[in-house]
């Protein structure tokens, strides 16, 4: 077991004081599992730890608030530096630090604690790939009629060990084919862009091109676009949820809290495997504005699935919404519009910060608001996977035979014991295969059968 | 220019460090090739772009930016140098710029230069693209080497791994053992570690994986988390609970 004192002693110091011998202590743990978004550096993170330590520098207390990252693998790598320098960046905005921090990095299975300091190049390093990262996304999501990624690195090294190479075969061969991005290619380290005359040579490509048929690639290419499309039409819409933000019509009230209390109170006490059913959880949001009201309504339908979220509590959960009501109220010459529904939760999504939940009767006095988000978007990588299982996955070459391929359904041929029982019915007329197949496959008796005919 | 945000300035210079508020379109863009020389000579000359005589030997890139969040009168300017040059922008693209503006030329010098004598690197210049769009570490960690793998992962749908998996759960139980306030006793933890394995079924049994191994590996770590726990954390306070939020 690594000695901490002595670890983080001389840590999280101004560079010109970074070797002075300082006595470092962890004061608080301000916070765990934190979202920090950054608005204007346009990252956001979610952090296991955020401490507070006091150390000592020029015989002055001072007080620095740091970032402590867990890693549960067996290997240190070292992304896992640069996402605790980022981390460092989110803190140090969020909590006005004037000097630069050090993170902690933990690694939970070697027991060994790693003081990251953020240097200024790698920082620099790190901006600029989130910066390409953010360009290429942009372009991705604002071209609606083509799928417009990065180029390949065509690094035979990279692209042999990546995990995604069959999957970036696929995509170049169809998508891609006869585009720019066939022509060039991206240096992984100077970001410059480069022409080149050969197709790739690593193995997964050379492998994906003699596998793939061409109603394969047409019908990838066929439904990418079209999954392409619906997700840019909805990725649009997310960025008008800044206007919904401003506008408030996410946010609702819940109407039974005790209720909840009770269920998480339960949860933290007992076991998961208590819940034999989905509890419903009611909410109720009011509007002074019909076309809000219209908003909400068509943003949150029966069936949907979504995420409601309250930061005080440290509260995250999902579920469908099960059923919505809506009436209109009057006080004096102002009308209101409310919006009640019920929310099937899935007690599993269900995450809360238990010390922070109001006590019995408290929660009259506090009025909690909580955030609804629609989260169908999720469907599309999900569909995107369905696609490439149909055409990659060897348990579904007979769906895709029949869907890609258009091969005529077949039923599978008799067995043994199939055909001898047809044989026992001595049926004046002759089945063909595939309705003997379809007879056998039918749970009935002989007897039955010959009742029906 | 600028005078609307809400800055600190300071003496010939602005500070828009931090300004959650402010966006910037870039109307323009001039590299080494659109001869900048004659037309920016003032900023080229206040930033020492120029090396033997009125002559740029080095790749840069100036771009015009117009504020799109606050009323300004005129564009400011900000050189790109160094590994910036290479940055993917075009006209019409929405940045937000940190550092300190030269109020005479209204303009700033991005390079990746070292400075030694930086204590915060957000006294730095430095630019972003996009900021409305915000990525995860963990995404713009995964693009190195290839941006290409980043964007595919987002994609299509990656299932979780036995690993990731047994990650989360780790996660989860550390957090819950070193937050808790109360000395973690055996029976307790080990429920934790139960819950665990229950929240995570499907995956684990999507991955062959035994339910009953993995809650025994998960056991095994409970010790020396308490250790670290005796060692380190005991006499920290948890921080109070936040607000809830009250209209």
């Amino acid at each position: 077991m690594p000695n901490f004192d002595s670890l983080v002693k001389g840590l999280f110091l101004p560079l010109e004081e970074r070797d002075v011998e300082t006595n470092v202590r962890i004061l608080k743990i301000l916070n765990s599992e934190q979202t920090i978004v950054s608005y204007n550096m346009g990252i956001k993170g979610k952090l296991d730890l955020i401490v507070q330590i006091e150390y000592t520098s020029k015989n002055q207390l001072k007080r620095a608030i740091i970032p402590f990252e867990l890693k549960t693998g067996e290997n240190e790598y070292h992304g896992n530096n640069w996402q605790t320098i980022l981390y460092c960046l989110l803190v140090m905005q969020k909590y006005k630090q004037s000097q630069d921090v050090n993170g902690i990095l933990y690694y939970l299975r070697k027991k060994k604690l790693i003081q990251i300091v953020p240097r200024q190049d790698e920082v620099i390093y790190l901006l600029i790939r989130r910066n390409f990262l953010a360009k290429f996304l942009k372009v991705l999501y604002n071209k609606t009629d083509e799928i417009s990624l990065p180029p390949m690195i065509t690094s035979v090294r990279e692209c042999n060990n990546c995990k995604m190479n069959v999957l970036c075969s696929m995509v170049n061969m169809t998508l891609e084919k006869g585009s720019d991005n066939s022509l060039r290619r991206i240096d992984s380290k100077s970001n410059d862009m480069m022409d080149i005359e050969d197709t790739p040579k690593f193995g997964a490509y050379q492998q994906v091109e003699e596998e793939l048929t061409i109603s394969q690639k047409v019908y990838f290419k066929h439904w990418m676009l079209l999954i392409h499309q619906e997700e840019a039409v909805e990725k649009n819409k997310e960025y008008e949820e800044s206007d919904e933000n401003q506008l408030k019509i996410n946010l609702i009230e819940m109407d039974n809290f005790a209720d909840f209390r009770e269920l998480c109170v339960k949860r933290n006490h007992e076991s998961s495997n208590s819940y034999q059913n989905m509890p419903i959880i009611a909410f109720s949001t009011v509007f002074d504005d019909k076309n809000k009201c219209h908003m909400f309504l068509e943003k949150y339908k029966n069936g949907d699935y979504v995420k409601i979220t309250q930061s005080g509590l440290d509260c995250i959960m999902k579920g469908y919404i099960e059923s919505r009501r809506f009436h209109r109220t009057k006080d004096g010459l102002n009308k209101f519009y409310a919006i009640s529904f019920k929310l099937k939760l899935l007690p599993h999504t269900l995450q809360l910060n238990y010390e922070r939940l109001p006590a019995f009767g408290e929660e009259e006095e506090l009025r909690i608001i909580w955030k609804i988000t629609n989260i169908q978007k999720d469907y599309f990588p999900i569909m995107r996977g369905n696609l490439v299982d149909l055409i990659r996955n060897p348990n579904c070459t007979r769906l895709s035979d029949l869907i890609i391929e258009e091969v005529a359904p077949k039923f599978r041929d008799l067995t043994d014991e199939e055909e001898k029982l047809i044989k026992q019915m001595k049926l004046p007329f002759v089945f063909n295969n595939d309705q003997l197949s379809a007879l056998s496959q039918v749970n009935l008796t002989l007897l039955e059968f010959f009742v029906i005919l | 220019m600028l005078s609307e945000h809400n800055q600190n300035k300071e003496t010939e210079l602005f500070k828009i460090l931090n300004s959650d508020d402010s966006a910037f379109r870039v109307t323009s863009i001039h590299t080494n090739k659109d001869d900048p020389e004659k037309k920016f000579v003032s900023i080229l000359t206040r930033h020492k772009i120029f090396s033997d005589g009125l002559k740029i030997t080095i790749p840069i890139k100036i771009l015009t930016l117009e504020c799109i969040t606050f009323q300004t009168n005129s564009a400011f300017y900000v050189i790109l140098k160094g590994q910036w040059v290479n940055l993917p922008l075009d006209e019409g693209d929405v940045v937000q710029v940190f550092g300190k503006i030269c109020e005479e030329t209204r303009s700033l010098l991005i390079t990746d230069e070292i400075e030694e004598e930086l204590s915060c690197f957000f006294h730095r210049n430095f630019l972003i693209i996009e900021p409305s769009l915000h990525l995860t570490p963990s995404k713009i960690i995964s693009s190195s080497p290839c941006y290409r793998k980043s964007i595919l992962q987002d994609l299509f749908h990656q299932r979780d791994t036995l690993p990731t998996t047994k990650g989360t759960m780790m996660h989860g139980l550390w957090e819950d053992l070193l937050l808790q306030k109360e000395v973690i006793q055996g029976k307790k933890a080990e429920k934790q570690v139960d819950l665990l394995v229950q929240e995570n079924i499907d995956a684990l049994r999507y991955n062959n994986a035994k339910p009953e191994e993995i809650r025994q590996e998960m056991k095994e770590f409970i010790p020396s988390i308490k250790q670290w726990k005796d060692d380190h954390i005991s006499n920290l306070k948890l921080a109070e609970p936040c607000l809830i939020l009250i209209l």
